[in-house]
Order: C-alpha cells, then sequence, then structure tokens
C-alpha cells in the first residue's frame, strides 16, 4: 500500500510539470505587450515595464523562465496577482468557497445519483424506471446557463425559497444550497444512470443468483452484494467530478455572483493576470490528481478483488 | 424476467426468417436491427436531419436575415409577424435560430471527428505497442486531462490571436476542446484496444505474417470502435452544449456570428421582462443536445451484447 501510494505520487510529478508548463507557455508567451491593461487607461510607465519585466524574467527565454517559475513553486511559492496580492492568499480566501460548493453538489449528486439509480434498476422497465430515464435526458441536454438562470429566476426571485444572490465571502450552507443543486443537477443525471445500468448488469450476475439461492434475502443480496460492486464506476466518476466541479464551476459562480475560485480563474485570465492564472490553475490540476489518487485507494475497500499491494 | 424473455423470443421465433441458424449477422446488421425497432432512434434521427438541413441551408426554414435589425419592434412578444418574437436588437429570433445551428452543429462536428480521430489514433498507438510507447501517450494525455476543460478552452481562446473570419471563430472554439478533449477518447479506445489484442485472431493474423499496419486496420480497429462510435454520438451533443457555455461567457462565439450561446447570453439580462427571448434559443440548444444523446444511448443498447 505504502509503495503504492510513493509510486503514484511520483507519477504525478511530470503530469504537474507538464500541465503547468502548458498553461505557463499559454499565458506568458502570448504575442503583445506584457503589460498592456496593467496600468488602467494610461500606458504603463519605463520603470514600471522594467520591473514587471525584471519580475518575471520575461527578458529571458521561456524554459528559463518556467525553470524559475517552477523552483519557486517547490518553495511553495504561487508568485502574486498583478496587484501584487500574493496568489496564496487569493486561494486560500477562494478554496474554501468553491471546495464548500463543490462538495455540496457531490453530496447531492451522490445521494439523490445513487437512490434514483437503484430505485430503478431494481425496478427495470417500470413507470419509475422510464420515468427517470426520460428526467435524466432532458436535464443532461439543457446548458447549466439556462438551469441556473432559470432556478434563480423562479426558486429565488419569484418564490423566494431560496437566496438569490450570495452576499458575503464566506457564504452559509443556506446560500449556497441553490448553487450546488444546480451544479449538481447534470451530475445527477450520469450519476443515477451509472448506477442504474452497472446494478441491473450485476443483479443478473451468477453471484446474485448464488446469494439468493442460498437463502439470503433479496435485500441483503441486493444491498450487500449487487450495490457494492455496482458502486466502483460510479464512485470513479464521482471522484472525476468532484474535480470537474472545483475548475468547472465558473458559470454557476457568476449567475450566483459566488467568490469561488473558477470567478478568479475566468477574471484572472480576462485582464492577463499570468501568474493568478497558473498559480489556480496548478492548484486545481494537483487536487484532481490527489482525488483520483483517493478513489483508486477506495477501490480496494469496495472490491477486495482490487489490492494494491 | 427470463421466463418472460424466453417466450418473448420462442413467439417471436417463427416471424424471423432463418432465425439464429441463418446466415451469421455482423454486429452492425444487428445492431441496426436493434435500433430500427426503437422510437426513440427515430426522433433523434429525425431531429438531427432538421438540424443539418438547418446548418446546411438555413433559407429553406425562413426568408427573413438574422441580422436585419427592425429597432422599433424590439422586444415584441411572439406574434404573427415574428413566430418567436424579436429580441433586443429588432433581429427576428425565429430567423436566429434557424441560422444559429450552423455555428452549433459545425463545432460539434468539427469537434468530435477531431477528437476521435486524434484521441483513436494515439489510444490505438498506445494500446497496441504497450511498453514505454504506451507509460508516455498515457501520461500526455494525463498532462490534458487533469487540465478543467472549460478553464483550459478559455485560456486557449484568448491566446489564439483575434479574429472576424467566421469558420476562423468556429476553428477557434473547436481547437480549444479539441486540445483539452481527445485524452478521454485516447483513454477509451487504448482500454477496448488492449481488450481485443489477446484475441484469438489477433494472434492468428499475426503468427499467418499480417504486417502491425494490417493487423490495426482489419483486425484491432473494426473490433474495438463500438464502444467510441457510442462515446462520440454523446460527445457532439456536449460539445455543442460547451460552445454554447463558452459563448455565453463571452469567449467563444462573439455577437456578429450568429449563434445559440450568443443569443442566449444576451437573453439572460431581461430574463425577467422579455422571457421569450432566452426561450426559444435554449429550446433549439437542448433540443440539439437532447437528439445527439439520445442516438448515442441507442447505439449503445443496440451495441452492447448483453441487453440481448
Amino acid at each position: 500500500m505504502g509503495t503504492y501510494i510513493i509510486r503514484r505520487i511520483l507519477q504525478m510529478i511530470p503530469v504537474i510539470l507538464g500541465a503547468t508548463f502548458l498553461i505557463f507557455a499559454m499565458v506568458f508567451a502570448l504575442p503583445g505587450d506584457p503589460v498592456a491593461g496593467k496600468c488602467g487607461e494610461r500606458p504603463c510607465s519605463p520603470a514600471y515595464r522594467a520591473a514587471y519585466i525584471q519580475k518575471y524574467n520575461l527578458d529571458k527565454p521561456l524554459p528559463v523562465q518556467y525553470g524559475k517559475y517552477v523552483l519557486n513553486l517547490a518553495k511553495g511559492d504561487l508568485g502574486t496577482t498583478s496587484n501584487n496580492i500574493p496568489v496564496a492568499d487569493q486561494l486560500k480566501l477562494r478554496v474554501p468557497v468553491t471546495g464548500k460548493l463543490a462538495l455540496m453538489a457531490v453530496l447531492i449528486e451522490t445521494g439523490i445519483g445513487i437512490l434514483a439509480g437503484v430505485l430503478t434498476g431494481i425496478r427495470r422497465g417500470g413507470f419509475l424506471d422510464n420515468l427517470v430515464l426520460v428526467s435524466t435526458l432532458v436535464l443532461i441536454s439543457i446548458p447549466i446557463f439556462v438551469i441556473g438562470n432559470l432556478a434563480q429566476l423562479y426558486l429565488g426571485t419569484r418564490l423566494g425559497w431560496f437566496p438569490v444572490t450570495v452576499t458575503s465571502s464566506n457564504p452559509s450552507v443556506y446560500q449556497l444550497l441553490l448553487p450546488a443543486i444546480v451544479l449538481g443537477s447534470l451530475s445527477v443525471a450520469y450519476v443515477s444512470r451509472l448506477m442504474r445500468t452497472n446494478l441491473v448488469e450485476n443483479l443478473r450476475s451468477d453471484y446474485v443468483r448464488t446469494a439468493i439461492s442460498k437463502g439470503l434475502t433479496k435485500r441483503r443480496a441486493y444491498g450487500l452484494h449487487a450495490l457494492r460492486n455496482s458502486l466502483i464506476p460510479v464512485v470513479t466518476f464521482i471522484g472525476f467530478d468532484f474535480g470537474a466541479l472545483l475548475g468547472g464551476a465558473v458559470v454557476t459562480e457568476g449567475i450566483f455572483n459566488i467568490p469561488g475560485i473558477g470567478g478568479y480563474v475566468f477574471r484572472a485570465i480576462r485582464v492577463r493576470d499570468g501568474a493568478s492564472v497558473v498559480g489556480a490553475v496548478t492548484f486545481l490540476v494537483i487536487v484532481y490528481l490527489v482525488v483520483n489518487l483517493l478513489v483508486d485507494l477506495l477501490y480496494g475497500l469496495l472490491d477486495p478483488r482490487i489490492s494494491h499491494e | 424476467m427470463s421466463d418472460a424473455a424466453i417466450a418473448e423470443t420462442t413467439s417471436a421465433a417463427p416471424t424471423h426468417e432463418g432465425g439464429d441458424t441463418g446466415p451469421a449477422r455482423s454486429l452492425a446488421s444487428d445492431a441496426w436491427r436493434t435500433m430500427r425497432r426503437s422510437p426513440f432512434f427515430w426522433i433523434s434521427s429525425a431531429l438531427i436531419a432538421v438540424f443539418l438541413l438547418m446548418a446546411i441551408w438555413p433559407s429553406l426554414f425562413t426568408s427573413t436575415d438574422p441580422t436585419q435589425a427592425v429597432l422599433s419592434d424590439a422586444r415584441v412578444r411572439p406574434n404573427s409577424e415574428a413566430w418567436f418574437g424579436r429580441d433586443i436588437q429588432g433581429y427576428d429570433i425565429y430567423s436566429r435560430c434557424i441560422y444559429g445551428a450552423r455555428a452549433s452543429i459545425l463545432v460539434g462536428l468539427l469537434s468530435t471527428v477531431l477528437t476521435t480521430l486524434v484521441g483513436g489514433t494515439v489510444g490505438v498507438f498506445a494500446g497496441y505497442a504497450g511498453g514505454w510507447t504506451d507509460t508516455l501517450l498515457s501520461r500526455l494525455g494525463d498532462i490534458f486531462f487533469a487540465i478543467p476543460l472549460l478553464l483550459g478552452a478559455v485560456i486557449v481562446l484568448v491566446t489564439l490571436p483575434a479574429t472576424d473570419n467566421y469558420f476562423l471563430i468556429v476553428l477557434k472554439v473547436v481547437l480549444a476542446l479539441v486540445v483539452l478533449g481527445w485524452p478521454s477518447m485516447a483513454r477509451l479506445m487504448r482500454s477496448s484496444v488492449i481488450q481485443v489484442k489477446p484475441n484469438d485472431y489477433v494472434q492468428a493474423a499475426r503468427a499467418l505474417g499480417a504486417s502491425p499496419w494490417r493487423v490495426i486496420r482489419s483486425h484491432i480497429v473494426p473490433n474495438a470502435l463500438a464502444p467510441m462510435i457510442v462515446v462520440a454520438t454523446i460527445n457532439l451533443g456536449a460539445y455543442i452544449s460547451a460552445e454554447a457555455t463558452l459563448s455565453y461567457l463571452g469567449i467563444g462565439l462573439q455577437p456578429p456570428t450568429v449563434s445559440w450561446g450568443v443569443d442566449i447570453s444576451a437573453a439572460v439580462v431581461g430574463m425577467r421582462t422579455t422571457p421569450h427571448m432566452l426561450f426559444f434559443p435554449s429550446l433549439f440548444l437542448s433540443l440539439a443536445v437532447l437528439a445527439f444523446i439520445m442516438l448515442g444511448d441507442v447505439v449503445r443498447d443496440a451495441l452492447d451484447p448483453k441487453n440481448r
């Protein structure tokens, strides 16, 4: 187990380096003036320009620039934004918000998705099955920015069940509830379909038939044997999704005015604040890889046949 | 359940000419037989046909110019003259919905074809060659896969030089989606190639002296293609949705271009007072995504031997 984890962490290093280099090259090697728009409406003073170029080694070739950046990264220094605020401080403010939102979305999708998948998988072909199949299809088809705006208008403004926008930099669970439902809605559809397909497949398998024929109750045979084995692809998806939700909440964060990491990166890209973009994306990549490692370790718990020895 | 299935096959058997004893059917013709019976297949195919026609030949559906602004009629509700009403610029929404199909369908088709080609080639190569080639290509895929899709696409789009040409703008969006989308296709293809490779017929072909190129072309690829076709069809819908999201964020297609995403983005502001401006482009967009995802579902069920 220990060696497996160490090997996996070592494998992460080239992926992190590659991903940061890609982003770094795209953001810093852009044609055009590197300080354009950094000083508001007027052009930047030569002194500012010289200091900026000096700071980010823009007069050196790209590999040197990147090498220096990675050395700083290894020391835990993510650089500073164009307003001279450390990127790490910005992330510390925003990551908890997006993390909370993504976690709530994952909890919602797991709960509702698995429940719907199990209910439809057990009674395949019934009314509920068809209802869930059609409604998930519709849910997958509607883009998230339409769902988000409609939910905000009807559930937030018209009915007043939820707060319309988030008003604090440290929002409460209640304030984030509607955004989390919107963010998780697409994944609810995927989770329930994945759960249903796998459960249907496993219910027909030999070991479930054996379990029932040796006298186990249906509840126990389904719940203990079929369900546990069907969960593996679902857990894989949820793990992947958590990483995707952290970085992909740009639209939802925009609609509900949530001060999260997606909106931060998006704004940073628009104003060409390179250090913020590279720093935040690096962070997202690392989180994604770590979550994937955790998911792989979870397999061992769900299926004893999979071992990481 | 199995009793019912058996009863169904026995009662259905006489109507089949030949049944199981007849000439062997290929997977494709088998799948076609299954699909033909599904109403979802016909609904989605009809929708896709209509959208394709809309993209190729929009003047077939409307004679109104989508960029003709009638400012005096701005934001009117649906009426007999403008069926879907007019938007804030006085554009005819029906006409814009028809003309908007082209951008979405182009982005969807091109992104799907390119991710399938790039990802498929890399996947076949990695799965067939194995060893360090596989390790290298897989890690390379991991690099692109680890970057969040939406943010990565935004970075690519901002990096590429600005342009006014319609097709170049569309190509920029396609490129952004392909650069970040190919690894998932490569992973899929790699795993199915690895499943197909140890089969006896592949070993036999190699033993008979077939070149690696011939083995891949006539034995590996045809047998490993099914999962890829399913995911490609579903992805087509997903890419259309992604294009609209990028346009909604103001990064993808830009306002002079007629596109559902651009129109939705403009309509969100006035959602409370003029919901029709939001409703119709959203409806068209959702129907297009729905059609491809539904078709992918049907194809998957038809290609999956476990469903029989």
